[in-house]
């Protein structure tokens, strides 16, 4: 031990020691079990290094057997490492039966057959061997992941798979092959690890971040697509507003007819009684109000319509169902009462409070409603029991109708598109809906009242209550 | 019957109008039924509302050809049903259907029907029986005077 003494031995296990610390400091935040691995690894081959330079001072089970053992260990670890990367890890059980396996060979040669140049070849192929696997195994990441960082861990390593065999060739014109012996070729080797242990782990920390900045992009063009997919869903949802606005037209006519027919009647009404002079002010004044309230009513009608056919983008905001509810049922009114349909909801004086849109929550009660307006038409009895109420930390909205129900079909595969029912539907109403509850949070569910009590289908809505008061 | 409003007729002729029979006024919307009860008072006839076919066949007598009612609450008098204004979609049983029924009973009844349908729509109703006038809400009282002031007798 002239020219490469404990002293040097010492300053490598050092550095040895120092970079897996580096680089385990630098990947914080980023610690998988890959990173685990490799610092760890880089760390047992400074132990061995440690080990093996205290020959002559510790018994010699230490630096022969332990420092195998733990050498095994780091070759292991750090091929797991890449190999996790690469998706493709070895078993443990594996692991631990080759490493026995090898160990037991080893300690065979060493304490069995007492031959030392037959262990030192053997120990060397195997490092050698193994160093050669983790070139390639990183190669191969390098390639993959078009990652120079992993091609330079793959280029040390086989300079280093260079200098062992060079080494190998060397030692095996020896007698008594010894680690720590000086000579070009020891000289090579150590250099070599040492190159291997600066660039492995400078390597390891610049593939970690390609990575890291991989995930980002990736994270990026998933947030970018689920925007895409979200923004579509509203465009999808706005059409189908609008399609079923269009075919509540004539019925929505009707609603709006009403009103202004009472307008027309009362101011006709008015100015008949003024001229004939059979009205006073107070009666005028009277049919005054009436149509002040009929065009009030007719203008909330254009209202709900001009909101329900407005594109909007989604908002979240306090929503009360009971609200909705009502909104809906007076859109809704018209091709109620023309399929001589009633419907039923005395909400309670407390708000159902839900966080979402507006509309879109209409949108749900609008599709469920016409539904059940539709399914009634051949029914005897045509009732709709709309209620709501909130409880758990759930708001449930559920309609039942008194129609036929669900068939067994229906209800395995309403809410898959294009799956309908109806003569002329579109199967597109309750995968909008489905869409839109799950958007918020919640879920819809169809189920069919008992045979016992009457028969009908129900459809509930349930979700999130938001404890925000509203503004 | 319609309470609301109470106009004084301050012609002897309405009253004398008023009291010789009732013209009925079938619509689901009280504030088409009140504007429409109004003007018939100004006109001095006396009117009733109901919300379906139903409540107004319930009310009417059928007697040999003619057809009758009470003037309501707490009024005995027996008045003939002079006419009747109607709207055709209605709760229960159609305005076209009522109109068929009552054409049954008594075919000189003077029909008027009202509605907000566009006329494609309407049909899905079916046609009402000839020589009934049909108003488009929002329609003109003119138009409805017109309509049924010559029938009334």
């Amino acid at each position: 031990m002239s020219s490469l003494d404990t002293r040097t031995a010492f300053m490598i296990v050092g550095l040895l020691y120092l970079l897996p610390a580096v680089t385990w400091v630098v990947l914080e935040g980023q610690r998988t079990l890959q990173v685990v691995l490799w610092c760890g690894g880089g760390l047992l081959v400074g132990i061995t290094w440690i080990l093996v330079s205290l020959r002559g001072i510790v018994p010699e089970w230490i630096p022969i057997s332990l420092a195998t053992l733990i050498f095994l260990a780091s070759h292991f670890a750090r091929i797991q490492s890449l190999r996790l990367d690469l998706g493709k890890p070895w078993r443990k059980h594996w692991i631990l039966l080759a490493i026995l396996t090898i160990f037991l060979i080893f300690q065979y040669l060493h304490y069995g057959l007492q031959n030392y140049v037959l262990r030192a070849q053997f120990n060397s192929f195997v490092t050698v061997g193994f160093l050669f696997y983790l070139a390639t195994l990183a190669w191969h990441i390098g390639c993959q992941e078009q990652s120079s960082s992993a091609k330079w861990i793959a280029r040390v390593y086989g300079l280093v798979v260079a200098a062992g065999l060079f080494r190998i060739y060397v030692l095996s014109a020896r007698d008594n092959p010894d680690l720590l012996r000086e000579g070009l070729s020891t000289q090579l080797f150590m250099l070599s690890i040492l190159l291997s242990s600066i660039v492995g782990h400078l390597g390891y920390v610049g593939l970690a971040l390609d990575r890291s900045k991989r995930r980002e992009l990736i994270a990026a063009m998933e947030h970018a697509r689920a925007e895409e997919s979200h923004r579509l869903g509203a465009q999808i949802a706005h059409l189908d507003r609008q399609r079923s606005l269009g075919e509540m037209a004539a019925s929505l006519g009707h609603e709006l007819n009403q009103p202004l027919t009472a307008v027309l009647t009362n101011a006709q009404v008015a100015k008949l009684g003024l001229h004939s002079g059979h009205a006073d002010t107070i009666q005028l004044s009277e049919f005054l109000d009436k149509i002040v309230y009929n065009t009030k009513r007719a203008s909330r009608i254009i209202e709900r319509i001009r909101d329900f056919i407005r594109p909007s983008a989604s908002r979240s905001e306090p929503v009360d169902l009971n609200r909705i509810v009502l909104e809906v049922a007076e859109l809704i009114a018209g091709d109620a009462r023309s399929q001589q349909v009633k419907i039923q909801f005395h909400p309670g004086k407390q708000a159902v409070q839900v966080l979402g849109d507006s509309i879109q929550l209409s949108q749900i009660v609008l599709n469920i409603l016409r539904n059940a307006i539709q399914a009634l038409t051949q029914s005897a009895r045509r009732e709709i029991q709309v209620t709501c109420h909130s409880g758990n930390g759930r708001a449930v909205l559920r309609i039942r109708d008194t129609g036929p129900g669900f068939q067994p079909e229906a209800l395995n595969q309403a809410g898959t598109p294009f799956f309908t029912t109806k003569p002329n539907g579109l199967g597109m109403g309750l995968v909008i809906s489905t869409a839109i509850a799950a958007q918020h949070g919640g879920k819809l569910t169809l189920s069919n009242v008992e045979a016992g009590d009457g028969g009908g289908a129900i459809i509930e809505l349930n979700l999130p209550i938001s404890d925000e008061k509203q503004p | 019957m319609t309470k609301a409003f109470q106009l004084t007729p301050r012609q002897p002729a309405a009253k004398a109008a008023a009291t010789q029979g009732i013209v009925a006024i079938v619509d689901d919307d009280p504030e088409i039924s009140l504007a429409l009860s109004l003007w018939f008072e100004l006109h001095g006839l006396s009117s009733m509302s109901y919300a379906s076919s139903e409540s107004l066949l319930q009310a009417i007598r059928h007697e040999n050809g003619r057809l009758t009612m009470h003037a309501g609450a707490g009024n005995p008098a027996v008045l003939p049903l002079l006419g009747a204004v109607l709207d055709i979609n209605l709760p229960g049983l159609t305005g076209i259907e009522l109109v068929q029924l009552l054409r049954g009973m008594a075919p000189d009844l003077p029909l008027v029907i009202m509605t907000a349908m566009r006329d494609e729509e309407r049909l899905r109703y079916g046609n009402p029986p000839m020589g009934i006038h049909c108003l488009k809400k929002p329609f003109d009282l003119g138009a409805l005077q017109d309509a049924l002031f010559p029938l009334l007798h």
